[in-house]
This record gives structure tokens, sequence and C-alpha cells, in this order.
């Protein structure tokens, strides 16, 4: 009778990864994050987070990822053009034994809710994720690693600079040829560094506001329309191309709101692996709903790859939203608060009918089986 | 009750794919698109079709611009085959189209050879084999890359045409469906076209389920012209719901679940 076994080299284990479909997961630093897309970022993959509009939230992500990546020892290359990349590390959230708790505001009896009896006796809903993980690190944002940590781990950043993106690469458009220059010297740099690293530790690649404004300035003077973000999409499958089946785990923002053509994000998400997008409530409408009082916007899964594996990892919901809090970020199941107080059905309607992605919200033909 | 799913079992899921591209039949040039729409990953039917080859000792050539041969390679051993063996054994042939592409344009050297080189690739393996079936994964990529939809479009009738000289291949193209005005959905629109068989993925548009993952149509346009269809106007497409396993793939009718 012939059976496979399932082999794992132990000696090749890296620090801060756990092996999955034979293949290493690395944590980005958040472990709710990690397990509602399937335990973490696998090596050889791209994440790409959507950044929400005024990009504060994505950065604290990209904190996140980098920060773990100093607390593993792991091989780091950060690179940004909107933000000097040497203070983005200066302000890295220090790891803490266990996770931050927030003070919680005393509460009064008036405040307390009054429970059903029937019901009083049953386990609170676990609302957030991740509280069980046992890869990653916990993080407090309100402490910053100390600069000689910083200074002692492998940290590589990007020698390209805004200067760059007024020089062409090339002429004209070539086939299979980048067309700014600032795609290219970064691809390089990447390139260089991918061949340099050992193999045995794991390399971390952060990229902050990929195809912010900067990014795109040689696009934007094309007379042609159509060629705007050719050369992001083209960027992102080499990339994907160059990290595939090496010990590479890549950590992308994105301010896909600016792209007018919602194409470019659709072709940039077909070369990553996996993909969340970041809705604050920061100036929109929903800042002031009720239903959303408890959290700082709604947390989109876009894309979940299976890599090694024929199944894709489904997540235990698709309603959710995250809050920042003065110690950590935490991405929980979307809740709408019980309704206290008496209202018509019509009101009631209204509220619940806003979020597309809220608990409850599709309609019958909606459903596909 | 739970059923407990055995290997044979798993051996089903995976030939009911390759019946549904009816590579069983012996047609001459069996033109099969992949179309992904909604973002959606085909990949598992460009696994189930190396599976078929492997079992049927049948040559295979695997151009891939989109998922690596390790991934694939991962993936056959859950579904109880070893495509690097295979390699080595001859029956399936790999050209890196990514990492070629890649390669040039870190050593500066110009991408216009690499078409020629996928055709060459072919003809070499030809001369060794009577069958020599072709998939190439990701052909979109080549619009990506700016090679124009004329050019990717004769590349894909070269690639054909090439195929024909050997007995009864099928030739499959796995396309992205991007958006309908796009040049993706053209050139996924130019390839069905050709096609005997166009085979859609598409997610569920209600989100994920762990009970269904995708929907999965079939359609035969290259039927429409064989006697029992001769009378048919409009042929129906097969509709089913998809569920994958580690080991394979399960399709199920829609309202079963």
């Amino acid at each position: 009778m012939r059976s496979f076994r399932k082999f794992i080299d132990i000696s090749t284990h890296i620090n801060g990864t756990k092996v999955k479909n034979n293949l290493p997961y690395v944590s980005s630093g958040i472990p709710s994050l990690d397990h509602i897309v399937g335990g973490g970022i696998p090596a050889g993959s791209i994440f790409v987070v959507e950044e929400d509009v005024l990009g504060v939230y994505s950065k604290v992500l990209f904190k996140y990822f980098i920060a773990e990546g100093v607390a593993c020892d792991h091989e780091l290359f950060v690179t940004s053009l909107d933000e000097d990349p040497h203070k983005i590390t200066s302000e890295l959230p220090q790891p803490c034994a266990l996770p931050p708790e927030d003070e919680k505001a005393p509460s009064t009896d008036a405040e307390k809710m009054k429970i059903a009896w029937r019901y009083e006796g049953l386990s609170q809903v676990e609302s957030s994720f991740g509280s069980n993980t046992n890869l990653g690190h916990n993080f407090d944002l309100s402490r910053y690693i100390d600069a000689d940590t910083i200074e002692k781990s492998k940290i590589q950043y990007g020698t390209t600079t805004w200067q760059d993106s007024t020089l062409s690469w090339q002429t004209t458009m070539r086939r299979g040829k980048l067309k700014s220059a600032l795609f290219h010297k970064l691809l390089r740099n990447i390139y260089e560094t991918v061949l340099r690293s050992s193999g045995t530790n794991m390399l971390r690649l952060a990229i902050h506001s990929l195809g912010s404004p900067i990014w795109m300035a040689m696009d934007s003077d094309d007379t042609e329309f159509q060629n705007y973000g050719r050369d992001l999409i083209m960027f992102m499958y080499y990339l994907r191309i160059l990290i595939r089946d090496k010990n590479v785990a890549v950590f992308i923002t994105i301010p896909s709101h600016l792209y007018e053509d919602p194409i470019i994000m659709k072709k940039v998400l077909y070369s990553a692996h996996n993909a969340v997008r970041i809705e604050s409530f920061a100036g929109s409408e929903k800042e002031t709903n009720p239903v959303y009082k408890d959290y700082h916007g709604l947390f989109h899964i876009t894309k979940l790859t299976a890599l090694y594996t024929l199944v894709p990892f489904v997540p235990p919901s698709l309603d959710l939203a995250f809050k920042l809090k003065r110690k950590k970020f935490v991405i929980e199941k979307l809740h709408i608060p019980p309704e206290l107080e008496e209202t018509s059905e019509r009101e009631q309607d209204d509220i619940t009918a806003t979020p597309s992605t809220a608990c409850g919200g599709f309609r019958k033909k909606d459903i596909d089986f | 009750m739970k059923v407990k799913l055995t290997t044979s079992f798993y051996k089903r899921m995976s030939d009911i794919i390759t019946s549904c591209l009816q590579l069983q039949k012996n047609i001459s040039t069996n033109r099969i698109v992949v179309k992904e729409i909604n973002g959606c990953d085909g990949s598992f039917i460009v696994n189930c079709v190396i599976s078929y080859c492997i079992k049927q000792n049948s040559p295979l050539l695997i151009v891939s611009s989109h998922n690596s041969i390790t991934h694939y390679h991962n993936v056959g051993l859950r579904m109880n085959h070893n495509l690097f063996k295979s390699c080595e054994a001859g029956v399936i042939d790999y050209f890196d189209f990514g990492d070629a592409t890649l390669t040039n344009i870190m050593e500066y050297a110009e991408s216009d050879q690499l078409l020629i080189d996928v055709l060459k690739k072919i003809e070499e393996m030809q001369r060794n084999h009577d069958t020599v079936n072709i998939i190439f994964d990701g052909i979109t990529h080549l619009l990506d890359l700016q090679y124009t939809l004329q050019e990717v479009n004769k590349f894909c009738s070269e690639i054909i045409e090439i195929a024909a000289k050997s007995k009864n291949p099928f030739v499959i193209f796995h396309c992205n469906d991007v958006m309908e005005d796009d040049a993706n959905h053209c050139l996924a629109n130019l390839l069905s076209h050709k096609a005997q068989t166009v085979v859609e993925v598409e997610n569920l548009s209600s989100g994920l389920s762990s009970d269904v993952s995708g929907h999965l149509t079939i359609k035969y346009p290259g039927n429409k012209f064989n006697e029992e269809h001769i009378h048919t106007v409009d042929m129906k497409p097969k509709k089913y719901l998809y569920k994958l396993f580690d080991r394979g793939v399960k399709l199920l009718a829609p309202g079963t679940v």
C-alpha cells in the first residue's frame, strides 16, 4: 500500500515562522489580521493593503509588519517615497509579553445592560480573533522600539528618491520594460536584495504607499490616458515572479482610492496573493452612524489565494470592523449594537440598510445557492 | 450521515473536470479556454489536467506566467502525483515565461525573442513525442507586459497551429477576465471564439462559503457543428457549483447544496 508521509525538514525552520501546506508563514504583527487571512502571510507571497483615505490606519499596519520582523530578527527592506523610511522605523511599536489591555472607563450601574434571565448564564460572544495564536508577538503602540535595537536590526532602506520620478527610463514604450526609472530602480534594488539574502532567514519587503502620486508622476505626463498605471501593474507582476518560491514576504500599501479606473486595482490584485481594504470612517457620514459607534472603520478582505494548496482559506466572517486603541489595533467581527430605544420600523431599516457588507445586509436575489 | 472520502472518490473528483473538458475524446486539436471571472482562481483546472496527463502518460508542456511549478507540484502531491518526477521522466516539460521575462529586464535584453522561444520549445518537444499537449497559464499577463492584443492573438493562433502538427493534442489557455471594457476581456473572447470548450469560473457574488467555492459554467462552442447539435440554435451551457478539496474538485448541480 502506498501512502504519503508529510516531510518537514526541521533543520530549515526559520525563527518567527510556522509551516503550513509545506510553506513557512510569517505573522503580520497583528494576531487578529493573521487569523482572518488564514494564519499569517505565506513566504513567496504579496500582501496588499488598500489604504484608507488619510492613510493613517494602513501606516499602523505597515509599522506592525516591520516591528514583527525586528522582533523575529528577520531581514528587512523598507521603502517609501511619501515619508522618510527612517522616520517610520523610528516609531515602531514595542513588543510586549502579554496582549496590551487598554484601560476601561468605569461603568456605572445605570449603564449596565439588563440581560434576560435565560441568556444571563451564557458565555459572552467572542468577536475578536487570534487571541490564542502562537505565531508572532504582541505589541504596545504607546511605546516605541529604542533606536539602538533598530540600528542593530537587519533593516535595509530603499534608495529610490522622489527626484528619480522625473527621469524616464525608457523613452518609448517597449514590451516588458518599465517606463519609469522609479519602478525600475526599486525593482533592481529588490532583485539585488533577494539575491543577497541568505535564504535561511526570512526577508520582509515593506513598501509604503506604492502607486501614490509621486510614483505615478511619469504616467500623469503621458498623453495617452490608457497607459496610466501600466508601470505599477507591470512592477507588481515582476515582483510576483521575483519572490515566488523564496523565503520572502511582501507587504505593500497602495492608495487605491486615488485611481479613477477600477481596472488598475483589479490588475494589480491579480498579481497579489492576499489583499485587504481599509475603509476609515474619518470624514464620512458613517462616523456619526450609531451602528458603527464602537469602531473606527470597516475592514474588507479583497483577495485570498491558496498557495501550494487547492483550497483557499475561508475567513470566519466577512463583516469585519477595526478599532485603533491607545495600545493596539484590533480587527473584530462587526456587531450591530442592540436597539435599546423604541424607534419606528422605517427608521430601523434606514440604519441597517446603509452598509453593503453589514450583518444580514443582502437580499434574497443575491443568494447564490 | 457523514461519508468517509476514500482515495478512489478523490480520484473521481479530479476526473470529473477532465471529462467535462472532453480530454478523453479524440478531438483533433481540442482548444480549451479557462476564463477567470470576478477575480476567481481557476488554477485547479490546470492541476486536474496535469494529474490527468501524468496518469495517462500523455506528454504535456506547461508554459507558465502566473503560478510557479513548485505550486503545481505541491498541489499535485496531495492529488497523488509527483510533478517533478514526471518532469524528470520527460512526460511533462515546463517553460517559465515569467522568469524568462524578469531575467530579460534585469539583464537589459530584448523581450521579442521570448514568444519565439515558446514556439521553439513546443517544436522541440514534438520531436520526441507523437502528441504534445499544451497549457498556457496566465496568458493575459502578456497584455500587462505591453504586448498588443493583436500580437497575443496571433501568438495563440501560432501555438494552436504548431500543436495541430501532433496527434490529437489539447491546448489550454488560462486567462483572467478582469472587466468587460478591458483588453483582457477582448482576449478572452477572441480565444473563446477559437475554442472547442470554454470554462468560466466565477466567485460567489454573495461572499465566501465553506460549502461551495464558486460557479463553474461550461460551454461547447465547438460542438455546434456536430451532427447531434446541428438543429440546435442556441446550445445551453452546463452550469455547476464547485467545491474545492485538498485532493480534487467536486461538481454540484445548482440547488442541491
